[in-house]
């Protein structure tokens, strides 16, 4: 390959990972971003830097900090990609003529990496110690003089294994597969890194300082440490392994024999490739939580229009992205109004069950804000902070120091904001939460949830007009989502016409009308709209009509009635 | 170049090797004391503490503090409004100083001239306190925990090393380490979630047991070792927790059910009484006397939980027990009746045995989430019982063990901004029970407290270093099928 014809791949990959990065994962950099804290402070350094492969997590972290902004979590990315796969090129082409089947060769471990970053679990971390390791490993084998490279590549894995973590076992190995090729050192000497950082890995697990074996050997490091990783975490390490053998044994050949073994590469290249497309595929279980993490991230920024209009007309998949829905229509004002023009199918589409994950805690933390339950606002916040893998949630903080304003805890807010302070990004949130006022607890002494969500709303709603409106439109939704007609009723009776409840919002309504089939006065009890009533009658009648026609029944109330809690409450 | 570097490297060490040791010579004295976090103003601390290093709550840029006692003098200049002491001089100081006073008088440099603040004192006590204080380290989460770990700190300096940490475990939950008479050798924890067990540490004997049994309600929980070793009560509970809605106590921990019970080591049998193990009442919170004749427990009247948690008021009471026959006596005595007053939480009764500290609250148990929770002293002998006033606070106080000597007490207590606990150490009066101001765990960083998003859990003191690897603990715990065992009936 020629100087230029390099360049131009190299840099074509730069754009085409940042545009695919850009295109089919920008939520998931921001939910990544959203997941760790970085400090700017000395003592966030020593404590990071202190532990086994702390070096290279500190400098992932800072790296992504810049996720926050748009377009820097695919551009990073596909730079620190491109960088790695240009490293393993370098490498290749220590050992063989430069060609197209080393950059093929190159590239191959870079993509495997590249659909890492799919993959919630997966640490940043790894990509940032991969290409340290790699960048490392061709600077000690430029180095001619072949004692000092012999002293460079003992010292260096046992330092690296400290900063960077496991990947230095691939450094120590490549580098003795490298000299065991070059024939200039004896084998005992180029055994002896991979020797010695085997050993700091096995003394780092007797040590304490790392947990299992596996973290200590294994890329598992890089993992959630809760989680076994699937196979694709190993690829790259081995791929680039793999394809070094190859090289080293394509400079040691000529003639015939070098263009079979050519031919054995472009067969292993092959291969790759096809084993690539099959895991893109299998990752289609990260594509299915990536409209959660769009909606999450909609939801940080208050971008709730965004959200509404993504799932109008569509049929949503799981109870967390309805969740964000009505979230989203709680914080447009219209919960109880427009509830039944989207897809719902429980009550757990309204404050779904706590998995205990930070994503749900997350989620839940801003369900109950919304209704203005603060208290589990707090709780939530606190999890989902716990539950992160790095350091906690910038996200988190703002709601623990705004919850904690409430509460007027103020040296704990206070706490919380001296830490965002230390953030390049969250500093001005902080300082803004900080000074902000109001908020609203009622005074009781009781437990949240002991006689259920419904009761703590009306407290709620009760006490703090601010919450008011979300606290009962919850609450009412509640009821209907669960076909809890009687509750629904006894809470209208409390509620309807007062300055609580003045107007009865569309969903409301319709729960009157369908209330008056057992009980005909009580639509004369709360005023209903006109055209909501005549579109019941409307309704009643094609039901009548088609009674003994069950099964087209739904399909012909759907297109005229699908928006109403009339189908809800047959068909759910 | 590398000459003129080499100039401005020396000059910059003149410069500060001049502004090191450059006099601090007072001009003016200020009328009010200096503001400082901790506060160690009339405190008593043990003769073999680690330096108090502290910082200056004011704007002042330039700070120092003059150190005095008998004859005995330093200075320490301010990093920033920080003053760190030197081991060696902070060590020399309390040898001068033992059962008198040190003077620690800090100054400000105001417009090139020192104004002093009045002194504060810090009185230094001819009794030591154990070595090596034990406690948890964790995020004051509810529910959820992330990491946490079981560390040892020397009180003498400011070494911290870990016992055991749950990223050798799972990420597992940790907790109710307890040792026997202060010894590091003989002690117990739990863990929980991912290898549930009790590891028992015996010298160089390590066991995990199984404490499930079919007759108890759950595994075993708050332990206290008796005093020859060979027992330990614990209690078994069914714990709930749940948020307030708008208390300042933010969270509700609560028993639905609970019994005491008594572990025999040497048969890995269980022991109990009719009357530590009632179905009408809740009975937690076991603690042996010195001599090992008594059983202090808390127990209140079982209400409908959590609907009458705030209720539930637990009575101080004790049971004769006898380690020779394993049995228990037939009567229960009332040390402190909650019947329309508070409850009791947490007794523990001081090595020598003259007196019993403990917990109150409005209600409950679990008052390490209530702010009114504070330290009441019991004196065994006279059978009075008070407030220990200088010891307590507006917030939380609330779990405490004593040295092994009994002159010192260490409680966790959430004064500093109402969430996280922080270790106070107080004296404690031989003649009277009465404690002194306590003075927070010092720390070589003044600023810890400040950033540390753990709260010590379960502070512990004991006379020497636990010399266990955490990976023999986390081994034992992953590997060994562990012993079961039984409830003898």
């Amino acid at each position: 390959m020629k100087k230029q014809e390099i360049l131009i791949a190299w840099a074509t990959l730069f754009i085409c990972l940042a545009l695919f990065f850009q295109t089919y994962n920008k939520f998931h950099f921001f939910a990544v971003e959203n997941s760790q804290l970085f400090l700017n402070s000395r003592d966030f350094i020593i404590s990071g830097i202190s532990s086994v492969g702390g070096g290279a997590s500190l400098l992932s972290g800072w790296i992504v900090q810049f996720f926050v902004l748009p377009y820097a979590g695919a551009i990073l990315t596909a730079l620190l990609l491109t960088l790695t796969g240009l490293v393993i090129f370098r490498l290749l082409n220590r050992m063989t003529r430069p060609g197209y089947l080393s950059f093929v060769l190159s590239i191959i471990p870079v993509l495997f990496s590249g659909y890492l970053h799919f993959n919630a679990n997966y640490f940043y971390q790894g990509t940032v110690s991969f290409l340290l390791v790699l960048l490392l490993l061709v600077a000690t084998i430029r180095i001619e003089r072949k004692n000092l490279r012999a002293v460079f590549g003992t010292v260096l894995p046992v330092a690296l294994y400290l900063f960077a973590g496991p990947y230095a076992i691939l450094y120590a190995g490549i580098f003795a597969i490298i000299e065991y090729f070059r024939k200039e050192l004896k084998p005992y000497i180029y055994i002896l890194p991979l020797v010695a950082t085997l050993l700091v890995a096995f003394l780092s697990v007797k040590a304490g300082w790392v947990g299992e074996y596996r973290f200590a050997f294994l890329p598992d490091m890089y993992y959630h440490a809760l989680l076994k990783p699937g196979i694709l975490l190993y690829f790259p390490g081995a791929l680039v392994i793999i394809s070094i053998v190859l090289a080293g044994m394509l400079s040691t050949t000529e003639g015939k024999k070098r263009k079979k073994q050519q031919t054995i590469g472009w067969i292993f290249a092959c291969v790759t490739v096809i084993c690539l497309a099959y895991y893109g595929t299998a990752q289609e279980n990260d594509r299915k939580n990536y409209r959660i993490k769009t909606f999450a991230h909609y939801a940080r920024t208050g971008q709730w229009e965004k959200i509404t209009a993504a799932c109008k007309g569509i049929e949503l998949r799981n109870y967390v992205e309805i969740c964000y829905l009505n979230m989203a229509l709680a914080n447009e004002g219209k919960l109880a109004e427009n509830l039944f023009d989207y897809d719902q199918h429980g009550a757990q589409g309204l404050v779904v069950s706590w998995n205990k994950s930070p994503d749900i805690s997350s989620l839940l933390s801003a369900v109950y804000m919304t209704c203005g339950h603060i208290a589990l606002a707090q709780e939530m916040a606190f999890e989902a902070n716990i539950a992160s893998t790095g350091n906690g949630s910038p996200e988190m903080y703002k709601r623990l120091i705004a919850t904690n304003r409430i509460f007027k805890n103020d040296k704990v807010a206070e706490k919380y904001a001296r830490l965002l302070k230390q953030t390049t990004f969250h500093a001005d949130d902080a300082d803004r939460l900080q000074r902000t006022t109001g908020g609203c607890l009622p005074d009781t002494l009781m437990l949240s949830l002991s006689n259920g969500m419904q009761d703590d709303l009306e407290i709620i709603a009760t006490a703090c007009p601010e919450y008011r409106k979300n606290a009962l439109e919850y609450c009412g939704a509640l009821y209907l989502l669960s076909h809890d007609l009687e509750n629904f009723k006894h809470f209208l009776e409390k509620y309807a016409g007062t300055e609580m409840l003045p107007a009865l919002p569309r969903s409301f309504q319709e729960a009157v009308l369908i209330l008056s089939e057992k009980e005909p006065g009580i639509v004369n009890r709360y005023p209903l709209a006109e055209e909501t009533v005549n579109r019941f009658k409307a309704f009643r009648q094609t039901v009548l009509a088609n009674r003994n026609n069950s099964s087209r029944l739904p399909a012909l109330l759907k297109s005229s009635f699908g928006n109403t809690y009339w189908y809800y409450f047959m068909f759910n | 170049m590398r000459n003129t570097i080499y100039t401005l490297m020396f000059t910059l060490f003149l410069v500060m090797s001049q502004s090191c040791t450059e006099n601090i010579t007072v001009k003016q004295t200020l009328n009010t004391k200096p503001a400082l976090f901790p506060d160690y103003d009339e405190t008593v601390i043990p003769c073999n503490i680690a330096p108090l290093n502290f910082k200056i709550l004011s704007d002042d840029k330039e700070v120092a503090a003059t150190f005095a006692c008998n004859g005995y003098t330093f200075q320490v200049r301010g990093n920033g409004r920080q003053i760190r002491i030197s081991p060696s001089d902070w060590k020399k100081l309390l040898e001068k100083a033992k059962g008198d006073a040190v003077n620690v008088t800090v100054a400000r440099k105001k417009a090139g001239i020192w104004e002093a603040y009045l002194p504060i004192k810090i009185q230094v006590a001819e009794e030591t306190i154990d070595p090596y204080l034990v406690y948890r380290l964790i995020e004051p989460g509810y529910e959820l925990w992330s990491e946490m770990g079981i560390y040892q700190r020397n009180l003498t300096n400011f070494d911290e090393t870990p016992v055991i940490e749950n990223h050798l475990t799972g990420k597992n939950c940790m907790n109710c380490h307890a040792f026997c008479a202060q010894d590091p050798n003989k002690m117990v924890l739990h863990m929980r979630a991912t290898y549930p067990c009790t590891i028992l540490i015996d010298g160089d004997k390590m066991e995990k047991l199984n404490t499930q049994t079919e007759q108890t309600i759950s595994p075993l929980v708050y332990p206290s070792w008796h005093p020859s070793g060979n027992y330990i009560a614990f209690s078994v509970n069914e714990t709930q927790q749940a948020f307030h809605i708008s208390d300042k106590n933010r969270v509700e921990v609560f028993d639905k059910l609970s019994d005491v019970v008594v572990y025999d080591a040497g048969r890995h049998e269980i022991v109990t009484s009719p009357l530590l193990f009632s179905k009408t009442a809740y009975e937690t919170f076991p603690t042996f006397s010195p001599d090992g004749k008594t059983l202090y427990f808390c127990s209140a009247e079982a209400k409908e939980m959590p609907k009458e948690f705030s209720k539930a008021k637990y009575n101080l009471c004790s049971i004769s027990f006898d380690p020779a026959t394993r049995t228990f006596g037939q009567q229960v005595d009332t040390l402190y009746n909650a019947s329309g007053g508070k409850s009791v939480s947490f007794p523990r009764v001081s090595p020598d045995g003259r007196f019993l500290l403990y917990t109150l609250s409005g209600y409950g148990n679990f008052s390490i989430w209530h702010k009114d929770a504070d330290l009441y002293m019991a004196d065994l002998q006279t059978k009075k019982s008070f407030r220990l006033g200088n010891a307590c606070s507006d917030d939380v106080e609330s779990y405490h063990s004593w040295s092994s000597n009994s002159h010192w007490i260490v409680f966790s207590s959430r004064r500093i901004d109402g969430l996280y606990t922080r270790p106070y150490i107080a004296f404690i009066d031989p003649k009277s029970g009465e404690a002194s101001k306590p003075f927070l765990l010092p720390q070589e960083d003044p600023d810890y407290y400040e950033r540390s998003l753990k709260s010590f859990n379960i502070p512990e003191l004991v006379k020497g270093e636990i010399d266990k690897p955490a990976y023999q603990i986390a081994i034992t715990a992953k590997k060994e099928p562990g012993v079961n065992i039984t409830f003898h009936k």
